[in-house]
């Protein structure tokens, strides 16, 4: 027994060398074979990962700190229990949603119109009902429009979206279609007199829909409506000034049939951005309005070190076919010109420049007073080039005109400083502006202060 | 047999302190090297010559990497945890405003469904004036939050340098930065992310606003940090984290919060069941028989 169980000496030695070599090889392999499974990277990896996430737990502190995990088992089988669209699974929260807020405009053409406006919505993906109801003591008159919007934005991404309106309705509005700064024309001419736009009453429908995705968009709008002219009923204001401009400039009577096409890009490899509008009325679309309008903008924010923006922009548009004053194109004020009186210029042609040099930050910080202020100011410096052509000397009336860029004669320049500051509110990116411009070369026009509030790249406005 | 008994106990030595031994429990310590510190000499450099990734190339392998870790998820479940810090920058101690708790399931193309766990509040407001913090989660699996800067799309926004390389046992990871092409672009954030180039996954994101958004009541973003860990094989959301400072007090918050959340407990690819997602059919009424 001893004998069959025993261990002689050269078959011990054997199994000895045996496991002696099976150690080495283990030792010699494991690194690599570590290597193989990732262990020994995944370590490294994972102490990085669990080094960066340990010294973000500690700048957060508490709320870093994983929860209580006390009667979170039952509370899930509790929930688990509930059939899939019971109370305890999520919703997007559809619900009646109404909203209304009162209304109260004034401008010499219609008066005072008072009014209230509202909206219907039934959750967020449905799109809502919106209407506007006002009445204008100066033509003792009612104005007012219903219609319904939808916007769906993806999940994930805000700008990839889509979305569709549509009112129908009697409205009054500029004769300038391209700038209209609702908020400072409103205290122009119910506090000051100021007021220097025109306006005209549009009966009819409007439509449009457009698609967004990063960087790029594009709109497709179709209005059907009856335009005629409106004259000067309310001619006081709150300073009893007399008023700068009393009356106002006649729109053409006729209906307008008109396809608007419009759509944005960013420049590739820039932080440029082009924008192109185009308006077609009369011919094959039917109404009494024929005429063709074309706008393209360029513009974008270049940095210049850590603490200067340099944000040029340049603007074209041509007004063809039929010449009326609610299509042409105005020159003059916060959108083109500040030293040229708003509106004050209207042509066929318009070819506009900005240049400016603002700095980034808040004078506050740069200047060490203070890191983060409620009230940055920012500091700029700017030039503008602007010119408008096709037109009555004698009258300034737009005239049809085969030009399509103008005479050296016709352009104008000026130079100006800023003070601005961006609340981020309503619109995020608009500024409070204290503009100080004047004329350069030969002219007699004179310096301005000028009050504004506008986005910096103001002609990539969305038309 | 001393021989061999020495050579044994070398060879079980080694392979006891072998990076490879499961047996070490916690974290194992990088291999050390020994430093030769008495003799000096110097070799001519080596120039290589081989290609090296580009920026664009690297970009487009984070996109391709990011897609085919999305396009990978069939499914997946987690516990999310929200919460509210007031007082998160101040003299005064932070304080636990809000802390929501769900489990979360996902499952493609876009179903959802969570269950709450848990919803407590410091000082609960009265009925009908909640005013709650709430992530939503879509049905996508998609992590935006992570790689938004780095699809395809975006790169029509942002511009990109690479700010540095490390290497971490066999796995090389990139520091990418990014910040917005336009200096206007008030909304679009600048910020680092590291990338592991193995599979060109997203690891973590720090994110900086140069100007508030809403500076009138935003005094500014501290700190955003985005992290993932990785569960079986892909990387997943781990934890969000941001530090504001407003410009006015907020009732219970201060002038600093800290909106914290949290991904556990993940489960993926795990096939999740129809019933979790759709009530079962209705019994059908029984048919008239005329009578």
């Amino acid at each position: 027994m001893n004998a069959q169980h025993g261990t002689r000496p050269g078959a011990r030695a054997r199994r000895l060398t045996a496991l002696a070599a099976v150690a080495l090889a283990a030792a010699l392999l494991a690194p690599h074979a570590a290597r193989a499974q990732g262990a020994l990277p995944d370590t490294a990896l994972k102490s990085w990962v669990r080094s960066m996430s340990d010294s973000t737990a500690e700048y957060f502190g508490l709320s870093a700190q994983p929860p209580d995990t006390a009667g979170l088992d039952s509370a899930l089988e509790e929930g688990l229990a509930k059939p899939p669209g019971s109370r305890n699974v999520f919703r997007t929260g559809r619900r009646l949603a109404l909203s209304a807020a009162p209304i109260f405009e004034f401008n010499r053409a219609v008066g005072a119109a008072y009014g209230a406006s509202g909206a219907l919505a039934y959750g967020h993906d449905l799109g809502r009902l919106r209407g506007s109801l006002q009445w204008a003591n100066g033509p003792d008159d009612w104005y007012g429009t219903g219609g319904y919007a939808i916007r769906r934005a993806d999940f994930d991404d805000e700008e990839r979206a889509w979305s569709f309106e549509v009112d129908a309705g009697r409205r009054f509005e500029s004769l300038n279609r391209d700038h209209y700064s609702a908020f400072f024309t409103f205290v122009d001419a119910f506090v000051y007199g100021t007021d220097r736009h025109s306006y005209l009453q549009r009966d009819g429908v409007r439509t449009s829909a457009r698609v967004s995705t990063t960087g790029r968009w594009a709109e497709l709008g179709y209005r059907n409506e009856l335009e005629s002219p409106l004259v000067t009923t309310a001619t006081w204001n709150l300073l009893g000034r007399r008023l700068t401009l009393e009356p106002n400039a006649p729109a053409a009577f006729g209906r307008a049939s008109e396809v608007r096409l419009a759509a944005g890009a960013q420049v590739p490899r820039t932080p440029l951005e082009a924008s192109v509008t185009a308006w077609n009325a009369g011919g094959a679309l039917g109404g009494d309005l024929g005429y063709h309008r074309y706008l393209a903008a360029l513009g974008g924010g270049f940095g210049l070190g850590p603490h200067l923006a340099f944000t040029p922009q340049v603007e074209y548009s041509r007004l063809t076919g039929a010449a009326l004053p609610q299509d042409a194109l105005y020159l003059g004020g916060s959108y083109s010109l500040l030293t040229v009186e708003p509106q004050s210029l209207a042509g066929t042609g318009r070819a506009v420049a900005h240049v400016e040099l603002m700095t980034l930050d808040g004078v506050q910080r740069l200047v060490g007073w203070k890191e983060d202020s409620a009230f940055p100011i920012q500091l700029g410096a700017f030039a503008g080039l602007a010119a408008r052509w096709g037109y009555d000397p004698a009258t300034g009336v737009p005239r049809v005109t085969p030009r399509d860029w103008p005479g050296s004669e016709q352009w104008m320049s000026e130079a100006g400083v800023s003070v601005m500051f961006r609340p981020g509110l309503p619109d995020p990116e608009s500024y409070l502006r204290i503009d100080y411009a004047w004329p350069l070369g030969p002219t007699d026009r004179e310096a301005k202060l000028y009050l504004s509030w506008k986005r910096t790249l103001y002609l990539l406005g969305r038309h | 047999m001393r021989t061999l008994s020495a050579i044994l106990l070398a060879g079980l030595l080694l392979a006891a302190t072998s990076p490879a031994t499961p047996a070490t429990p916690g974290p194992v310590p990088p291999p050390a090297l020994a430093v030769e510190d008495t003799m000096h000499t110097e070799v001519p450099p080596v120039f290589v010559n081989a290609k090296r990734v580009t920026l664009d190339e690297i970009l487009d392998r984070v996109a391709a990497g990011e897609a085919r870790r999305d396009s990978l998820l069939e499914d997946q479940g987690y516990q999310l945890t929200v919460r509210l810090v007031g007082h998160a920058a101040e003299r005064k101690e932070p304080r636990l405003v809000m802390e929501d708790v769900e489990r979360v399931y996902q499952r493609r193309p876009n179903q959802v469904r969570r269950i709450p766990l848990r919803h407590w509040e410091a000082k609960p407001p009265k009925e009908g004036a909640r005013a709650n913090v709430k992530v939503e989660t879509g049905g996508t699996m998609n992590e935006d939050i992570v790689n938004f800067a780095f699809q395809p799309d975006a790169r029509r926004k942002f511009k990109y340098r690479i700010a540095g390389r490390q290497v971490l046992g066999d796995h090389v990871v990139y520091r990418l930065a990014f910040e917005p092409k336009s200096v206007l672009d008030v909304f679009e954030p600048s910020g680092e992310v590291w990338v592991d180039t193995r599979d060109y996954v997203i690891l973590r994101q720090e994110i900086t606003f140069r100007q508030s958004p809403v500076p009138l009541f935003l005094r500014g973003i501290d700190r955003m940090v985005v992290e993932r860990q990785r569960v079986d094989d892909f990387w997943v959301l781990s934890r969000v984290f941001a530090r504001v400072r407003t410009t006015i007090p907020l009732p219970q918050v201060g002038t600093s919060l800290d909106l914290a959340i949290r991904f556990d407990d993940y489960t993926v690819n795990t096939g999740l069941p129809d019933s979790l997602f759709v009530a079962p059919a209705a019994a059908p009424a029984p048919k008239e028989t005329g009578r």
